[in-house]
């Protein structure tokens, strides 16, 4: 799995998950809404209020109304207020320091003189100037107190300490309150007789263009302006469904500052209004409700759905915009004050419900809607979703919306029935419909900008022009601008104070394990000029190495990063430990693969999944672990596990930076910007491999083979796949399939490609056959033209009497794929043939084929025949087989690595062996042997003169000082070449004073391009020489034509056939279609070549190489130039998609063709 | 269940978000017909109960106007031919309960009689009836007010089993109807309600008893003595609306229940009603009260307390709470010999908050 499918996978499923939470909580609320409602009118029906409004027996109210600047309106709103239906009643207007003259006026009309009044400041506030009351008895309820201009908080706070009464209404000076809504509003503070009821809140109306005469309203209308009509929509929405939900569950955090009603005692005892938030009236409330949970009192807050109270609505988006602004900001500011109850179960239902789903669903959400609508739009652009879907997902949340807005007017409908002039329902569904267009978006912009403000530490509130309800169009501004002075806060502070400790934390520790992944690099980066020197582009290698190692760190961290932050909300210590332990694995294993590389030069991948734990064990025993290195691996954890433990602490995040941070790592996971950098390179293979960061390589490596099936599956309309459709098997490869869809590999054998006979003089009796594979050769480092130095100059020597294939190549770039390529011409299955173990079909084969035309086989091999299970290969092709085990005392194995492993015996002991047992042998013979010194680690019996050859072997080719030392960095693997290269010339010269002699064919051949020596070109791990040796040859031959491992069997069973007359199958599964001997550089052959046991990622065909999605051009010397010809690319892709079918057919089929066609 | 969860996000695909589409575009259209529908039909049902109106007001009417002396011929009101065909109409009956009982809501006097009359030989009070029977409380709850309102005095025994019920709409609407249909002695229902009986439910009781003449207290000393608080509470505001002297003894001993609105609500009778022990007794658990109950008996010593309290209060005034300080003031501005003069005279007349105090005394005072 790529880091960038996991993000995006992440991303798109969290967005999913969080969408479909939020829509089962509007489903939810919206059901449970209703009950209350219909429960509400119910019990409402029996009250007759007209009576009660004269009742003695009500307990007092005191009406708290702030005003500021309302001169145009406030004589009719105050008369409005005191004519409400209440008998203990008194009005307190709050003259909060307006500069118009509301106070005159207010004196004039209502004849009012200054009193002095105790004022018991039991919440502080600012300078009260004076307290008016009126001389006319008419109007003994009003009080108006002129003060200091402090803000709406400060001012309500001054009514609340004047107040005389045990409850307080609170309400916005321009709203016009229904006769009989103080009855409603004190009715469920005296009905309940279980719990204390601590405040009341009512429905707020939207009053725009409704009649009002002298503060009464006289008749609803609907507004005219949209944004008004959808304002209406959206209050009973979210009064008539969100509210009373909340009320039912008794988790109200929001009544609204326009009108609500609550218990004196307790907003004294939480201390009154907040003025250093502009969002008091539901900070008010979350502190009330904070209070009593905290002094474990059973309490409730109430929610009235009538309409009592309207108010004008915005009316341009401008208002509204700085409306929204502020609704936003007094929400952080209030979730951020009472962070203590996030997820906290000693606040219950509050704790654990209402807050958590005010900060989900009210503040997170207009940002994660504004991140999820850009990023799939982004990603709609990007082409890694598809319109349709895009469309379709956001037709869905559209349709929801409008579902649920049509839902809230049913509601309207069958309760208050507020707009009931003709189409006024209609209108409102219309609005519904536009209101995600038209609406909605405006809305979260703005919360968006409230969230951009707060965290600027803007706090004012936003002037707030109205038209007035009273048909003056007299611009007045009702609420309060006060700059509060802000505390000098952090950014983001707003967040409960657990989550920005947990982003901060997360950061830090991200930061060390990125420092940890650069000193790996560090430490990779010095073996690494230790032991092969220091690479011309060295600073190219360093820059993309830390480019190639931070990016993958920004790609991993969002893992531990978001797992951590999640955990330490519920366990600190836990979080850590988890961060701490993660991040060690991630560093041992980027440290192993880093310390396996330097030992293999390979980067190492998926095959690791694929080899058996015996094998591994070979192979790291093999690589040597030494004291050297796992003390400094030591060393290193200990060095690492100390910066965790003691960093953290020390490292003062800035909250921005930390989430910055966080964001950083979201997006990097998005975009994977591992893969994008990893595309980076400095240009020669090995330098690329020395940069490339080692756990990414691995991980993808692992992900693209774990899923690689999938992968690749080709869409049915591809162009690929139509090519391939177009493409016919035969024409892809050249074969004449019989059944392919039974054996997908069976074809007929052209019997008269005979291209070796005339190089091969007749004897009477069949020859004998000695394959020789030399384990690593390379072309890279033998024979004539080789790139760095010929170091092979026996084989060099012996291919000048041979025929001799200079652009040959194996079929796999590990020994694995060997045995089935060179013997069978086999496919590779899923894993390579090899692998298929005890399951391997029944299959044809040099060896078998030569068996029952009366060959004996034999392998020789110094180590053990069951690595890669070659001994099951061996024994199925009726080989004996001539390992390590069947070697006597008499042989000397080579040295001991520091680890104390050996792969066995040395090459010069396997081929003595072979003189030991070949001559009790009746021919004819078909005899091979693998050799395996010049594997790591490279350790030989008489290292020391061969090293001495080695020096002086460069001494022989001229090499100039530089290239001496650049060579002298891989003086084993050299020394081992020339050891082998000895080996062999020792067992030819010993093999000439045999009777056999003049009737054997030699071939030789590398079974890979050994890794170990930096490799230049992708295609170089498969070049090898192939030299076919005989006294039978009429004459050498060099061939610049392109063959492989494949093309052997099919070409020497051609031979066979031809001139012994053996019995060859004319219907085989042969990959390869025969050797080439074309002098000149050509190709034309087309088959697949696999690097690692798990992938098969090259395709050869023509002269062109596809890697993955890179295709190249092959040249002579088997150079590669990347190439962009999209026809040839295409049709590449397509052969090797034919094959990659038939592959996939033989990987479920596991048969090759039918057991009658088997010779027995 | 996060391993479902998981299993149907992954599995999920846009077809199944486009059935969804598909699901809310038919809801849609169900929401839309559901509105359109409803909307019709209440518009249908307000132009029917035009209709119906035009059909009963004549008939209200006439029985409104008919004098005490004509009573037994109400009886013998003309009902139409068209208006008992509408009565088979059980929307109609209920129609013409409501109008009813709205009508009667603003009458009083002998057009009640007549109405409550018309009740009965239009068979409405069988229809409320049938709903005391109704497993749904409001319904339930409805049937009792509707009899309740409509003086169906007839029925009380099995509205008064319903005084207690669970429901607490049930019990209520069948307590006022009680005091609707006796007045003070209604309120026997007391003698057994187990349930609390909400602030609420107190005005309304006291609202509907605001014109009643008791005739008998001996009840209430047994409601003070009541297990149910709310019990208690009721009878205090009883004793004190109706000045009830007998139950002082009772009273006093209310102060020593536990109960904030109790003691305040005994207050409140003391006050009104004091005796020569009052001051005394009141102030005797002052120390182990809350702020409420102090100052509601620093406010009542003001009504009720002589010279012999003016020490207490002297001691008050210098309580570390401002409002204390502030109700000492005024009750011993009433108090004092000297009067509102002996303010000016305090040794922290000067300073604050006295000196605001006094101030505001001065001025309610010379107001």
């Amino acid at each position: 799995m790529t880091w960038q499918k996991f993000i995006f996978d992440f991303f798109t499923y969290g967005i999913l998950i969080y969408s479909f939470l939020l829509l089962f909580f509007y489903i939810f609320i919206g059901v449970y809404s209703t009950g209350e409602i219909r429960k509400y009118l119910r019990r409402n029906s029996f009250t007759d209020y007209r009576i009660l409004a004269a009742s003695e027996h009500l307990p007092g109210i005191s009406i708290l109304a702030p005003a500021y600047n309302e001169t145009a309106n406030i004589i009719e709103n105050v008369r409005s207020m005191l004519s409400i239906h209440y008998n203990t009643l008194e009005l307190i207007i709050i003259n909060d320091g307006s500069k118009d003259d509301s106070l005159q006026k207010l004196i004039t009309a209502y004849d009012l003189y200054k009193t002095n009044i105790f004022i018991n400041e039991q919440i502080a506030t600012k300078k009260i100037k004076g307290i008016y009351k009126s001389n006319n008895p008419v109007f003994h309820k009003l009080i108006v107190v002129d003060k200091e201009n402090g803000g709406k908080a400060d001012a309500l706070n001054v009514g609340v300490n004047i107040a005389q009464y045990g409850y307080i209404v609170c309400v916005d000076v321009d709203c016009v309150l229904e006769q009989d809504a103080l009855l409603k509003m004190i009715k469920p503070f005296l009905e309940e007789t279980k719990v204390r009821v601590i405040a009341s809140g009512g429905v707020i109306r939207i009053a725009n263009d409704c009649k009002i005469e002298n503060g009464k309203l006289i008749k609803v209308n609907l507004p005219k302006k949209f944004l008004p009509r959808v304002q209406t929509l959206e209050y009973i929405r979210a009064f008539l469904l969100g509210r009373m939900a909340w009320s039912r569950l008794n988790g109200l955090l929001l009544i609204s500052g326009a009108f609500g009603a609550f218990d004196k005692e307790i907003v004294i005892k939480c201390g009154g209004y907040n003025n250093k938030t502009v969002g008091e009236d539901m900070e008010l409330i979350v502190r009330m409700r904070r209070y009593m949970e905290e002094n474990k009192l059973p309490y409730r807050v109430t929610f009235i759905p009538d309409p009592l109270c309207w108010t004008e609505a915005p009316g341009n988006y401008k208002i509204l915009g700085r409306q929204r602004n502020r609704w936003t900001r007094g929400t952080i500011e209030t979730l951020k004050m009472h962070k203590k109850m996030f997820f906290n179960p000693k606040y219950g239902l509050l704790g654990m419900v209402s807050y958590p789903y005010w900060f989900f669903f009210e503040f997170l959400a207009p940002i994660i809607e504004f991140i999820g609508i850009s990023v799939f739009t982004i990603l709609a652009f990007s082409g890694y979703i598809q319109w349709g879907s895009f469309f379709i997902l956001l037709g869905c949340i559209l349709l929801f919306g409008f579902l649920y807005s049509v839902f809230a007017i049913l509601i309207e409908v069958l309760t208050y029935n507020q707009y009931k002039a003709k189409k006024e329902v209609f209108k409102l569904i219309v609005a519904a419909f536009f209101e995600p267009f038209l609406f909605h978006p405006f809305v979260v912009w703005s919360a968006i900008k409230g969230n951009i403000d707060y965290l600027r530490n803007k706090h004012t509130w936003g002037e707030m022009t109205r038209q007035g309800l009273n048909s003056k169009k007299t611009p007045v501004n009702v609420l309060q601008p006060v700059v509060i002075e802000a505390e000098p806060k952090k950014a983001a502070g707003f967040l409960p104070l657990r989550l920005v400790q947990a982003v901060k934390e997360a950061a830090a520790y991200s930061i060390i394990l990125l420092a940890s992944m650069l000193i790996i690099k560090v430490y990779e980066l010095i073996r690494n000029a230790q032991q092969f020197g220091v690479p011309k582009d060295f600073a190219k290698v360093i820059r993309f190495g830390i480019l190639n190692d931070i990016a993958f760190t920004l790609n991993i961290a969002i893992i531990p990063a978001g797992i951590f932050i999640l955990l330490f909300l519920l366990n600190k210590k836990f979080s850590r430990f988890f961060f701490i332990i993660f991040s060690l694995l991630l560093i041992i294993i980027h440290a192993a693969l880093a310390e396996y590389f330097l030992e293999t030069l390979v980067p190492l991948g998926a095959e690791l999944l694929r080899y058996s734990s015996a094998d591994i064990k070979q192979t790291v025993g093999a690589a040597g672990i030494s004291i050297t290195f796992i003390l400094s691996t030591v060393l290193m954890l200990a060095l690492i596990i100390s910066l965790f433990i003691i960093l953290p602490k020390k490292m003062k995040f800035n909250i921005r930076l930390a989430f910055t941070m966080f964001i950083l790592f979201i997006t990097a996971a998005i975009f994977s910007i591992g893969s994008i950098t990893n595309s980076w390179k400095p240009g020669k293979e090995f330098s690329n491999n020395i940069s490339l960061n080692k756990s990414y390589y691995f991980y993808n490596s692992c992900y693209r083979y774990l899923l690689g099936s999938k992968k690749k599956d080709i869409p049915a309309n591809s162009p690929v796949a139509l090519a391939t459709r177009n493409l016919s098997s035969a024409e892809s490869t050249g074969f004449n399939y019989i059944d392919e869809e039974h054996y997908p590999f069976l074809h007929t054998v052209d019997t008269g490609l005979n291209v070796l006979s005339p190089f091969f003089n007749k004897q009477e009796t069949p020859p004998n056959i000695v394959f020789i594979v030399v384990e690593g050769l390379g072309r890279a480092f033998s024979n004539k033209d080789a790139y760095l130095g010929s170091f092979t100059p026996f084989l060099d020597s012996l291919s000048g009497k041979s025929l001799y294939w200079r652009n040959f190549l194996s079929a796999g770039g590990r020994t694995f794929a060997m045995l089935p390529s060179v013997f069978g011409s086999l496919p590779f299955g899923k894993n390579g043939f090899l692998e298929l173990g005890d399951q391997m079909p029944a299959h044809l084969s040099l060896l078998n084929i030569l068996k029952d035309n009366g060959y004996s086989s034999n392998f020789f091999y110094g180590g053990d025949a069951s690595f890669d299970n070659m001994n099951k290969f061996l024994k199925k092709n009726g080989t004996n087989i001539f390992d390590e085990k069947t070697y006597s005392a008499n042989y000397v194995r080579m040295p001991l690595s520091n680890s104390g492993f050996s792969w066995g015996f040395g090459d010069e002991e396997v081929l003595r062996r072979y003189n030991e047992a070949s001559p009790k042998m009746i021919p004819p013979t078909c005899n091979v042997v693998l050799t395996l010194s010049t594997h790591s680690p490279f350790l030989i019996n008489n290292q020391a003169t061969y090293l001495q050859l080695f020096e002086q072997r460069m001494q022989a080719l001229n090499f100039t000082e530089a290239q001496k030392e650049e060579h002298r960095h891989y003086k084993d693997q050299y020394a081992s070449i020339l050891y082998a290269d000895n080996a062999i010339r020792n067992f030819m010269n010993g093999y000439t004073a045999r009777a056999d002699f003049s009737n054997t064919i030699f071939v030789i051949t590398g079974d890979h391009r050994m890794p170990e020596i930096p490799m230049s070109t992708k295609i170089d791990r498969y070049h090898v020489p192939l030299i076919i040796y005989s006294p039978l040859l009429k004459r050498s031959e060099i061939f610049g034509s392109v063959s492989s491992h494949l093309d052997i069997t099919p070409s020497l069973l051609s031979l066979f056939k031809h001139q012994y007359n053996l019995k060859v199958p004319a219907i085989a599964t042969w990959m390869g279609d025969g050797l080439d001997t074309a002098h000149a550089f050509r190709n034309i052959h087309s088959y697949p070549l696999m690097q690692t046991k798990n992938e098969v990622s090259d395709y050869l065909m023509g002269n062109y190489m596809l890697n993955n999605e890179d295709m190249f051009k092959i040249s002579d010397n088997m150079n590669l130039d990347p190439a962009a010809d999209d026809v040839e690319k295409g049709k590449l892709k397509a052969a090797f998609a034919r094959f990659m079918e038939k592959n996939n057919k033989f990987i479920n089929t596991n048969s090759l063709m039918p057991d009658s066609l088997l010779i027995k | 269940m996060p391993g479902f969860l998981l299993t149907f996000f992954l599995t999920v695909d846009y077809y199944f978000f486009l059935n969804v589409i598909y699901v809310f575009l038919v809801l849609l259209f169900l929401l839309s017909i559901f509105i359109s529908v409803f909307t019709i039909y209440k518009r249908r049902v307000e132009r029917n109960k035009k209709l119906w109106q035009q059909s009963v007001a004549p008939v209200i009417s006439e029985a409104i106007f008919y004098n005490d002396e004509e009573e037994e011929r109400v009886d013998l009101l003309y009902i139409s031919y068209k208006i008992e065909m509408l009565l088979k109409n059980s929307r109609f009956r209920q129609y013409i309960i409501n109008e009813l009982i709205q009508v009667k809501k603003t009458l009083s006097g002998s057009s009640n009689l007549n109405l409550n009359r018309l009740f009965e030989i239009l068979d409405l009070d069988k229809d409320s009836f049938r709903k005391l029977n109704n497993m749904k409380w409001h319904i339930k709850a409805k049937g009792i007010q509707e009899l309740g309102i409509m003086g169906q005095i007839k029925y009380a025994k099995e509205i008064f089993w319903l005084t207690n019920n669970a429901k607490e709409h049930v019990r209520n609407e069948a307590q006022s109807a009680l005091v609707s249909f006796y007045g003070f002695s209604g309120l026997r229902f007391l003698d057994l309600t187990e349930y609390p009986i909400s602030q609420w439910q107190q005005i309304q009781l006291l609202n509907k008893l605001h014109h009643v003449k008791p005739a008998n207290f001996d009840a209430l000393q047994k409601w003070l003595q009541s297990p149910n608080e709310s019990v208690v509470i009721f009878s205090l505001k009883l004793a004190t609306f109706y000045n009830c002297y007998d139950v002082y003894t009772n009273v006093i001993k209310c102060l020593q229940i536990a109960s904030l609105q109790v003691k305040l609500n005994a207050l409140e009778y003391l006050k009104k009603m004091p005796q020569e022990d009052t001051s005394e007794q009141i102030i005797h658990h002052y120390s182990f009260e809350n702020k409420a109950y102090k100052l509601a008996v620093i406010h009542a010593l003001k009504d009720i307390g002589s010279e012999k309290q003016i020490p207490f209060l002297l001691k008050k005034l210098h309580a570390k709470d401002d409002d204390i300080k502030a109700a000492a003031a005024k009750s011993l501005s009433y108090l004092h010999p000297l009067g509102n003069a002996f303010l000016q005279t305090h040794l922290f007349a000067d300073e604050y908050p006295w000196q605001a105090i006094f101030l505001q005394i001065t001025n309610e005072r010379a107001a």
